[in-house]
């Protein structure tokens, strides 16, 4: 009896210790909804419109760049502004009750009707930045008789209501041998407690006056900040914080790659920050997820890159959102006029962008199914909609991230075959990777055919044929590729040359003797650098049809050459031939001719091609080796390069929108969609990659444009199976692989080939 | 007058014997719905082929199904397991429950019962410490000489056996527990005023005894066998060596490849056997039934 | 001696199935550099908490697959139980027609592997609109056949003296069950309860392939993908509620009932 009690004690102990634990968590989850609930925005329809908007019934998404003409003074002609900003201060831009003011002709004006606010007379030489605070007092930044001091008026009137002195600031000037005072201050914010100054030295600094002139605070490396009630957000370098002056620690940060400028809108009461990719909006508390509500490429034509200019070289300084959801984006250019005199233009241009709230439809057209929230297609999705108005695509997916896919693959990869069978999936499915069950996929009839539609699609000759034509399996096409995935080699041509190896005829089990030979001569060079196993996975691969044949179903493991490979590459192995090291075995003296690269990489535009590019230049540089890309070696007969899709997309045979779903998928086909960053891969659109890769080398001398761009098409286009059998491979290698580590001497040959054997045998005939 | 009242008997009777039908009709409703119903849908598969157009194909399912070597070799190896792990199982734990009537020791309960408890993936990885290449039996052997061994390559079908046992020993035993527990203890007195030996006490009244517990432990093992298919998937992923190719394997392979009409007729060629099997057993148990 | 020999045999046996226990127990402790040695050692050599760390104070999911479990599996018992029982009476006590004929077929639809009734079972749950909710796990397992079975089975062995004694003093057959059968049935209820909760709290094929979401899954599900750092210690923490199950049980289960208190 009492050993009951105990154990119902601990028990009950144990459940009490869980729920409340759950609950405790629940809590705070719920907690964080309410927060996201009450951000989520109504735009304020009260302090509404400026005329304009009346006008011009349904803003347009500005999708397309507009030519510019560029003659000053030109106002709203659809989605821009244009403003002679050759006078420093004429580039800043306030808003005040929802409304945008700037300087024109001495006079601060309203920038849609032109009414003037505040006249600015004789301050306007000594005006070195204004601002119009929350109760639409003036306050300008005025140096004379270098001194600085800072003066408030009402509107519309003459006599300043407040006079601020900035002593210490004027200190700071002179110490700093400021040469231009009065382009030193870029941008200034005001309210009852302090006044903000965005101080313009080699790096910004952000100056926290008190009303009195003192220095209560300052941050270095400030790019952008914008005040609100209590606080104040700032963007340092990539990190969005929000901190309350008097305190040390701030009460969030946030680590935001490529941003560039913040907003805080009191309509929304949300924080809009602008980054290289697009405009993201989060919440005042940093609580939830940012919302990506504009991105460069996809909503726009133009993009954004690193130094945060345009694609045509202008640089954004200017970042303002209204409560009527229009974000203004100032992107400034200097032309210069003329070069005796020496005369400057400097025009800023206005970009308006409306976005819209996502409203939940009941009526999707149709749906896709992935198994993960991909990027990309989220993207895709976005921009295809934005173009076909009346379509509405739902995007089902299973787990959050690729990686939480990733790691239980295997569970969902059974899950979705009873889903297959049932019917219960969208009426596009993605997919992708090396574990696509693609053979069996082909022998049913789950999906449509997609052969003849590829064929008759506009773009068909940009994309890359052999891809799409060697994905088929038995004359048909199930899966439209959309990215694949390469190995390829790097390889030093003239040392080839010099030992008399062609590379085109090249296999890897001649490879092998040869180094085998070439070990025994105690040649200086070499053929691999291995030191990741990749040989034994190509020699199979590249020899997998002749290894097993799919149609009649029998094993052929037991050839000669293919024996003696085996045999020779487990000698050099263990005799650590193909180290590359100092620490691991003899060390290279010579030249070597392969070097393997794996083809997965996550794709990001300005990563990829530079980098590699320039890692191959500096390698080349410090080896004095001439490395060039090359496609894999051959198989014994025949080529049968393998390589294998990133993303795939299957329609379902049971779809009751095919057509429509067919125009989604030669849509992801785009160059549009083909050079987003999301993708991941080498793109199937040749000629969309061909922009990328000269967009990246753009100043670059042309020749070396246009050989590396040979090398690389040369390596896209060679391709013989555009699909993995992974299975196969695996059956085949395991037992072999681990015959070949096996450094006691128990297993044999003959053993680990009997059970590759029966591996295979027992796949084949399932 | 006689006849009026034994057919109103007999139609007592029955009346009364169905009214057990009331008593499984809650049961009987769910398992329709989630069991039977699918089953017979299941059933009608195995007569076509395709996945969006279904054709009707007869019998072709079943004749390609024998000839398959695959099938083949699952069928045997399946048949094998279960004729060599079931009565070695049984035994294993009728002696163990016996042992532990008597036992005061608490802790031999709970170590038996341990593998069935904690998760299938820290199971194995504390029985691949045990047999892998450097694992305590191994360690324990290269004490003894050069007899390092490799039994989860090699011995893969002593591993299979072993799993099993040590999994389901402890299972098995709290059934056998239960039942002999309720067993009167003036059976023993009884039988003890004719007779010391305990082994016949155990073949002449225990057995017949909890017979109907027996069947029940039979057909648990019989269902466990199968059940060992998760281990097994653990440690040698989905083609392991020939030799304990299963068939939950060809299954479950078979399911991936979105063959499902293969995977149902296999299915109920399965369940046709076995249903045989446990017929006999049935009839086994209705022998060894005390009057 | 014998009863040396048979308790040596029963240790021997104790310790060998407790070795992947303590194997896991040990291991649990160990800090992660220590388990990616391949050489086995039992002991760490130093201990450390750092998997229970991350599991219970960094990771807030481990807490709601562990409610999720225990969720489905109480509610699965708490209906299976009274079910079987039932039908255990009704198998075990009545010979109504067809009544061997559907005992024969709950024992074969038992033992179906799970992939053989899996499409049609999906189609029902789908139309059943079940599909994706903690219901499409639960209800198929109240209606396993397994307690059905085991309450037959175990009902079988019930003295019909008994039975009959009661139905001469009187009683109708609910009350017979209600009153006579229960009380009986302690020790089988016992074994009911410890086996099934055994199944159900390690059960993966039903979640995986009926839950989609991965935060309606049970802990089994989660603790089955090997590439979690939390791995051992979670092990060890899902297993303490089953333990303590088969201790509690474990007294009912073997306290047999003595006849004489009914005469």
């Amino acid at each position: 009896m009492n050993n009951k009690i105990k154990i119902g004690i601990l028990s009950g102990l144990l459940l009490v210790i869980i729920i409340s634990g759950v609950l405790l968590l629940k809590h705070k989850d719920n907690r964080q909804e309410e927060n996201l609930t009450s951000a989520n925005p109504t735009p304020i329809t009260e302090n509404q419109t400026s005329p304009t908007k009346t006008e011009s019934q349904e803003p347009e998404k500005s999708y397309k760049l507009d030519t510019i003409s560029l003659s000053t003074g030109k106002f709203y002609e659809e989605n821009y502004a244009e403003l002679d900003v050759t006078d420093e201060i004429k580039a800043s831009i306030s808003i005040f009750n929802d409304k945008l003011y700037h300087i024109e002709e001495r006079q601060i004006r309203q920038l849609d009707t032109k009414e003037v606010y505040f006249e600015l007379g004789s301050y306007y030489q000594n005006c070195c930045c204004f601002s119009i605070d929350q109760r639409g007092i003036v306050w300008l930044i005025i140096y004379e008789n270098e001194e600085f001091y800072i003066l408030g008026f009402e509107p519309n009137t003459t006599e300043p209501k407040k006079k601020i002195m900035l002593s210490e600031f004027t200190q700071r000037i002179q110490n700093d041998n400021y040469m231009y005072p009065l382009s030193s201050v870029s941008k200034m914010q005001i309210d009852e407690k302090y006044i903000y100054m965005q101080y313009r030295l080699a790096s910004n600094f952000l100056l926290i006056f008190d009303h009195s002139g003192n220095l209560v605070r300052e941050i270095e490396n400030c790019s952008d900040f914008w005040i609100e009630q209590e606080s104040v957000f700032v963007l340092t370098d990539i990190t969005l914080s929000r901190l309350i002056v008097e305190e040390e620690q701030s009460l969030w940060e946030k680590t935001i790659f490529g941003s560039c400028l913040i907003y805080y809108s009191t309509a929304f009461d949300q924080i809009f920050v602008l980054t290289r990719n697009g405009i993201e909006r989060y919440d005042k508390e940093g609580l939830s997820e940012p919302k990506t509500l504009m991105q460069f490429g996809t909503d726009t034509s133009y993009t954004m890159d690193d130094s945060f200019r345009l694609s045509d070289g202008r640089l954004i300084v200017n970042f303002i959102v209204t409560s009527d959801a229009s974000i203004y984006i100032g992107a400034k250019e200097v032309k210069i006029i003329s070069e005796d005199p020496f005369l400057v233009q400097e025009t800023l241009t206005l970009y308006r962008h409306q976005w819209k709230e996502d409203e939940p439809f009941d009526e999707y057209t149709y749906t896709i199914t992935a198994p993960y929230k991909d990027p990309f297609l989220v993207q895709a999705i976005r921009a295809y909609e934005t173009r076909h108005p009346d379509i509405h695509i739902k995007l089902e997916y299973t787990y959050e991230t690729r990686e939480e896919y990733l790691e239980h693959f295997l569970d969902y990869e059974q899950a979705f075959s009873l889903r297959i069978m049932t019917g219960d999936i969208g009426d596009i499915v993605m997919w992708g990777g090396q574990i696509f069950p693609y053979s069996s996929i082909c022998k049913t009839d789950a999906f449509l055919d997609l052969r003849q539609r590829v064929k008759e699609l506009e773009i068909y000759e940009d994309l890359n044929q052999n891809v799409l034509e060697n994905m088929e399996i038995n004359q048909q096409l199930y899966a439209l590729p959309i990215s694949m995935w390469y190995d390829y080699i790097w390889v030093d041509e003239e040392t080839a040359e010099r030992n008399g190896i062609d590379l085109e005829t090249l296999t890897y089990a001649k490879a092998i003797e040869l180094s085998v030979q070439w070990r025994k001569e105690e040649r200086a060079d070499r053929i691999f650098d291995d030191n990741t196993g990749f040989i034994l996975k190509k020699l199979f691969s590249t020899n997998l049809p002749q290894l097993v044949d799919l149609e009649t179903r029998s094993i052929h493991l037991r050839q000669d050459w293919f024996l003696k490979a085996l045999e020779q590459y487990k000698e050099l192995l263990h005799a650590r031939y193909f180290s590359n090291s100092k620490n691991d075995g003899p060390y290279l003296m010579g030249n070597r001719i392969i070097k393997a690269v794996s083809g997965y990489r996550d794709r990001s535009v300005q990563i990829s091609y530079v980098q590699e590019e320039a890692f191959l230049k500096r390698f080349n540089n410090e080896s004095q080796i001439n490395q060039k890309y090359h496609p894999d070696l051959c198989g014994e007969y025949a080529r049968n390069i393998r390589v294998y899709p990133a993303e795939v997309y299957l329609i379902s045979s049971r779809s009751t929108h095919k057509e429509e779903a067919w125009d989604f998928l030669s849509f992801l086909l785009d160059p549009i969609m083909q050079k987003n960053s999301d993708l991941k891969g080498v793109a199937v659109n040749i000629k969309a990659e061909k922009e990328l890769f000269d967009a990246q080398y753009r100043g670059y001398n042309n020749t070396v444009n246009e050989e590396g761009w040979k090398m690389l098409e040369k390596v896209y286009k060679a391709v013989d199976f555009s699909y993995w059998e992974p299975y196969l491979i695996m059956d085949m290698m395991t037992p072999i692989s681990k015959w070949v580590e096996d450094t006691t001497g128990k297993l044999t040959l003959e053993d680990a080939l009997t059970q590759a054997e029966q591996n295979l045998s027992l796949r084949l005939n399932e | 007058m006689s006849k009026k009242r034994e057919i109103s008997l007999k139609s007592y009777r029955r009346r009364r014997e169905n009214k057990g039908l009331l008593f499984i009709l809650p049961s009987l409703l769910g398992v329709s719905i989630f069991y039977i119903i699918p089953f017979f849908r299941s059933l009608g598969y195995t007569f076509t082929q395709g996945i969006v157009h279904l054709k009707f194909v007869y019998f072709k399912n079943f004749t390609d199904l024998f000839q398959n070597s695959a099938f083949q070799t699952a069928l045997k190896n399946t048949g094998i397991f279960i004729l060599a792990g079931v009565p070695i199982l049984i035994l294993l734990s009728l002696t163990l429950s016996l042992l532990l009537e008597k036992e005061s020791r608490h802790w031999k309960r709970f170590a038996l019962l341990t593998p069935m408890v904690i998760p299938g993936a820290a199971f194995l990885l504390g029985f691949r410490s045990m047999f892998d290449s450097y694992g305590a039996v191994n360690t324990i052997l290269s004490k003894f000489g050069d007899f390092n061994t490799d039994f989860l390559g090699k011995h893969s079908f002593l591993m299979l056996i072993l799993i099993y046992l040590i999994k389901n020993v402890g299972y098995v035993t709290v059934i056998f527990s239960g039942a002999i527990s309720t067993i009167s203890k003036e059976y023993l007195e009884v039988f003890r005023l004719e007779s010391s030996s305990g082994i016949s006490y155990v073949r002449r009244v225990l057995l017949p005894l909890i017979a109907p517990m027996t069947f029940f432990a039979v057909v648990i093992a019989i269902m466990d066998c199968f059940k060992v298919y998760r281990e097994m998937y653990i440690l040698y992923g989905d083609i392991p060596p020939k030799e304990i190719y299963m068939l939950q394997h060809f299954m479950n392979n078979n399911f991936l490849k979105l063959n499902y009409q293969r995977l149902s007729t296999a299915a109920f060629l399965v369940v046709a056997v076995i249903s045989f099997l446990i017929w006999l057993l049935l009839r086994l148990q209705n022998r060894f039934r005390p009057e | 001696m014998r009863k040396v020999a048979g308790r040596c045999f029963t240790g021997v046996l104790a310790v060998i199935c407790l070795l992947p226990f303590l194997t896991l127990f040990f291991r649990s402790f160990m800090s992660l550099e220590e388990l990616g040695l391949g050489e086995f050692h039992l002991f760490p050599t130093k201990w450390s908490f750092r998997q229970y760390e991350s599991i219970l104070l960094m990771n807030k999911e481990y807490f709601y697959h562990f409610w999720n479990s225990v969720k489905y599996v109480g509610m699965i018992l708490l209906f299976d139980i009274p079910l079987s029982m039932l039908a255990g009476y009704g198998f075990s006590q009545y010979r109504f027609f067809g009544r061997n004929m559907l005992f024969f077929l709950y024992i074969i639809l038992m033992l179906m592997p799970f992939q053989a009734t899996l499409v049609p079972q999906y189609l029902t749950l789908k139309w059943l609109n079940l599909l994706n909710t903690k219901y499409s796990v639960i209800l198929p397992n109240i209606f396993h056949a397994f307690g059905v079975f085991l309450m037959t089975q175990y009902m079988e062995g019930i003295d019909k003296e008994l039975i009959e004694a009661g139905r001469i003093d009187g009683l109708g057959d609910s009350s017979c069950f209600l009153k006579l059968i229960i009380p009986l049935c302690k020790p089988a209820v016992s074994a009911l309860l410890i086996l099934s909760f055994l199944d159900y709290w390690a059960m993966i094929e039903q979640p995986v392939v009926f839950l989609r979401d991965p935060w309606l899954t049970p802990l089994s599900v989660q603790l089955n993908s090997i590439s979690s750092t939390g791995l051992l210690a979670g092990g060890i923490l899902f297993s303490i509620l089953p333990l303590l199950i088969y201790s509690y049980g474990y007294q009912d289960l073997i306290e047999g009932i003595h006849l004489s208190s009914l005469k």
